[in-house]
């Protein structure tokens, strides 16, 4: 068994109505683009593309080197789903790389119907916006290529360059102008996310008889969390297992509401929103001074957080090293040194396992921490088939700024892999660490009729922790 | 004049073409920054990792491997021939034929007899799986059928219609010399001669240069040394649009605030 679902043959055209809704004006005036496409649209967007290919190396080779082999075609989950064989990473990359010929090279100016060059219409622009967005850049392509290309590089370089005149879609720039106004995705405001934790707690007393802070904007603490924002507002049984260990551990933490988010958008957008939305994490830390920064269980947060954080944002050099660090570093160094008392049984109903999430994976191999906090909680833990977990793993469908209803069918169509992994197991609880992938898998789940709950890591620890 | 331009001018022109397009190539990457760590796990943390992986990469190309084991096979095998035949030609270029070229005549003709077997198959492929249909444009054809002939061509050579090989060496050697002389060769000798010449022109142009440039490929060729910074050499500061609510200077502000209540 290569993948858990069988390769569809293609069909030309078969996701091309799945078009993500335009972005709202209100939104891009908040986060530097221009509302609509102006005249001279085509101009910009080639004069855009020069400026990354200058820019990114990756891009220009990537562009250049392939040599269709095909070996990528069948590992995006979303072509693996839809059948349309523009979702193939490789024909996704030809979108961008059609028009880069006709304009930036020699063999596409001269012969540029042999080369398959193609001028920029509003017919390509179409594919752009369509097959740029049902892209996850989740990279499993590049595992597979023998040359390691980034598919995610050409997506996020076509989405950059068509957010310069106008053209982005409204569920990723809503996103990220919410982190600018709220300080999160959610668009949870400041009172709000204090009146939550102050809910959990109280939660926390009534059921459990528990008296736990969960500490907001606390001025010289020692750690700041960045949680995912979801985790304090959907998935609190996360946020309920982070403060458990704080608490169990004796850690003295806080979350700040200038900066309750780790997910970045402007990932899935352009470089300027990306370094923005960054930089909000080290402003906040530097204000609340605090000694140390931990990032939640979220994937594309860890991503931006470990590989980029010290590019964008600038040396962290006021925290203790080592960082950046993940939530799940100090939760499992302390629960194998034996710092908490833990009681297994509390998860002996739940057959447990663990779906890597894209970016945690395949940008930062970070796979051990995770599952050996599962192992510690509970007593059954299932590994999916080894084709589709760690560095292999599927993405859930919806990652890259792809959660959005009106694409519903493609995130359906994206996580059926992962479903059917998931199925094979037997498991009745699927851990991840990643809020985007606890918001899409239990839609996927329910949709495959697969019996599976999805949840954190830290829920489970959350409820295997004896704090009395 | 015909025989002269084909034996003369044309080969030091196609040298020529091969070689600077081929460093006009790499010029062009390699001046192209690269602003993120994009690294892709599995990633190694030194240079000696990164060494290794693209001598891996170079060699036998473990990420196909993984991908799909058959289409493995039929790209390694002809990588593995065509370097077979390329080293075996090494005796028309150097003088004296050096012992290890010697050993690998005999190896060196059953790779080229061979060679056919795997391009047959990636061009069949193309043909066959209807995702490679679809991706395939003139260049791969084009590319798997000038091997082709230049190989059957090759093999032809060998096999049916001898060549003087010392008419050849002198040719080769007389051309690196730069004193060219036009040997009096047989019409399928000028076939793959031309064939030869013609895949030298292309190959800085197309997808061959896949060979060399995958050593610059960021996703290769970076570490994953993440507590190390790594420098983005355009990066450009940002600030806050004024449409923004929640600038960094309001947050100092609601944070002296909680700071005030505290006190009192």
């Amino acid at each position: 068994m290569r993948v858990p679902v069988p390769i569809p043959g293609i069909k030309i055209g078969a996701s091309k109505h799945h078009v993500c809704h335009r972005a709202k004006d209100k939104d891009m005036a908040k986060i530097d683009l221009p509302k609509q496409r102006s005249e001279n649209w085509k101009e910009a967007m080639l004069q855009k593309m020069a400026e990354v290919l200058e820019r990114y190396r990756s891009v220009r080779l990537f562009l250049d080197i392939c040599v269709k082999c095909e070996a990528c075609a069948d590992k995006c989950q979303f072509f693996l789903g839809t059948g349309d064989p523009k979702n193939m990473p490789v024909a996704r990359a030809d979108l961008f790389r059609k028009v880069y010929k006709r304009y930036f090279t020699w063999g596409g100016k001269i012969w540029g119907r042999a080369n398959e060059a193609e001028e920029l219409s509003e017919t390509v622009l179409q594919e752009w916006v369509t097959y740029f967005y049902q892209c996850s850049e989740c990279r499993r392509c590049a595992v597979f290529c023998p040359y390691g290309i980034d598919t995610a590089e050409i997506t996020m370089a076509a989405r950059e360059i068509m957010a310069v005149v106008g053209v982005a879609t409204k569920y990723v720039t809503e996103v990220v102008a919410k982190v600018y106004d709220a300080g999160n995705n959610l668009g949870i405001w400041p009172e709000a996310w204090k009146d939550n934790c102050a809910f959990l707690e109280q939660d926390l007393k009534d059921t459990e008889g528990l008296d736990i802070k969960f500490p907001v904007d606390a001025v010289g603490a020692e750690v700041l969390l960045i949680p995912p924002s979801a985790d304090n507002f959907v998935n609190t049984d996360t946020m309920i297992g982070y403060a458990k260990m704080f608490h169990a551990a004796g850690i003295s933490w806080t979350t700040s509401t200038y900066c309750n988010e780790g997910g970045n958008f402007g990932l899935f957008l352009n470089y300027a929103n990306l370094k923005k939305a960054n930089n909000r994490i080290i402003e906040a830390a530097r204000q609340l001074r605090v000694k140390r920064i931990y990032w939640g269980e979220c994937g594309h947060a860890w991503r931006a957080g470990l590989a980029f954080t010290t590019t964008l944002s600038g040396p962290m050099d006021f925290l203790e090293v080592p960082y950046p660090l993940h939530i799940c570093d100090l939760t499992w160094d302390l629960v194998s040194k034996g710092a908490f008392k833990i009681d297994k049984t509390a998860n002996d109903h739940l057959r447990v396992t663990y779906h890597d999430p894209c970016n945690v994976a395949r940008a930062t191999g970070y796979f051990e921490p995770p599952r050996n906090i599962i192992k510690a909680t509970c007593n059954h833990f299932v590994e999916m088939h080894p084709e589709t977990i760690r560095e292999k793993t599927f993405c859930c469908g919806a990652g890259g700024g792809l959660l959005a209803d009106e694409i519903m069918e493609i995130r359906l169509a994206g996580g059926q892999p992962r479903a059917e992994a998931c199925r094979a197991t037997g498991a009745n609880y699927l851990a991840t660490i990643c809020a985007i992938c606890k918001a899409n898998l239990p839609e996927v789940m329910k949709h495959y009729r697969v019996d599976c709950e999805v949840g954190g890591v830290h829920d489970l620890l959350g409820s295997a922790l004896v704090l009395k | 004049m015909g025989a002269q331009f084909l034996f003369i001018f044309l080969p030091y022109i196609s040298v020529g073409i091969f070689l600077v397009g081929i460093l006009y190539r790499f010029w062009r990457w390699g001046k192209t920054p690269v602003p993120l760590r994009i690294v892709v796990t599995p990633a190694p943390r030194t240079r000696l990792g990164v060494a290794w992986r693209l001598v891996g990469d170079a060699l036998w190309f473990p990420n196909l491997f993984k991908a799909d084991r058959l289409l493995w096979a039929g790209g390694f095998l002809l990588h593995i021939f065509l370097w077979l035949v390329v080293l075996r030609h090494l005796r028309f270029f150097l003088y004296p034929v050096p012992e290890w070229v010697r050993g690998i005549q005999t190896l060196g003709l059953y790779a080229g007899y061979l060679i056919p077997l795997p391009l047959a198959f990636l061009l069949a492929r193309r043909l066959l799986i209807d995702r490679a249909l679809y991706i395939s444009i003139l260049g791969d054809y084009f590319a798997l059928l000038l091997l082709l002939s230049i190989t059957v061509s090759g093999v032809l050579l060998e096999v049916f219609f001898r060549t003087y090989v010392v008419d050849v060496k002198a040719l080769v050697i007389g051309l690196i010399h730069f004193q060219p002389q036009v040997p009096d060769a047989h019409w399928l000798f000028v076939l793959h001669f031309l064939l030869v010449m013609a895949l030298l022109i292309y190959f800085p142009f197309g997808k061959l240069m896949h060979s060399g440039g995958f050593f610059l490929s960021p996703t290769r060729n970076q570490r994953a040394n993440f507590q190390e910074r790594f420098i983005n050499p355009w990066d450009f500061p940002v600030s806050y649009n004024p449409l923004n609510l929640s600038p960094p200077e309001k947050y100092s502000q609601a944070l002296e605030e909680i700071g005030e209540r505290a006190k009192g």
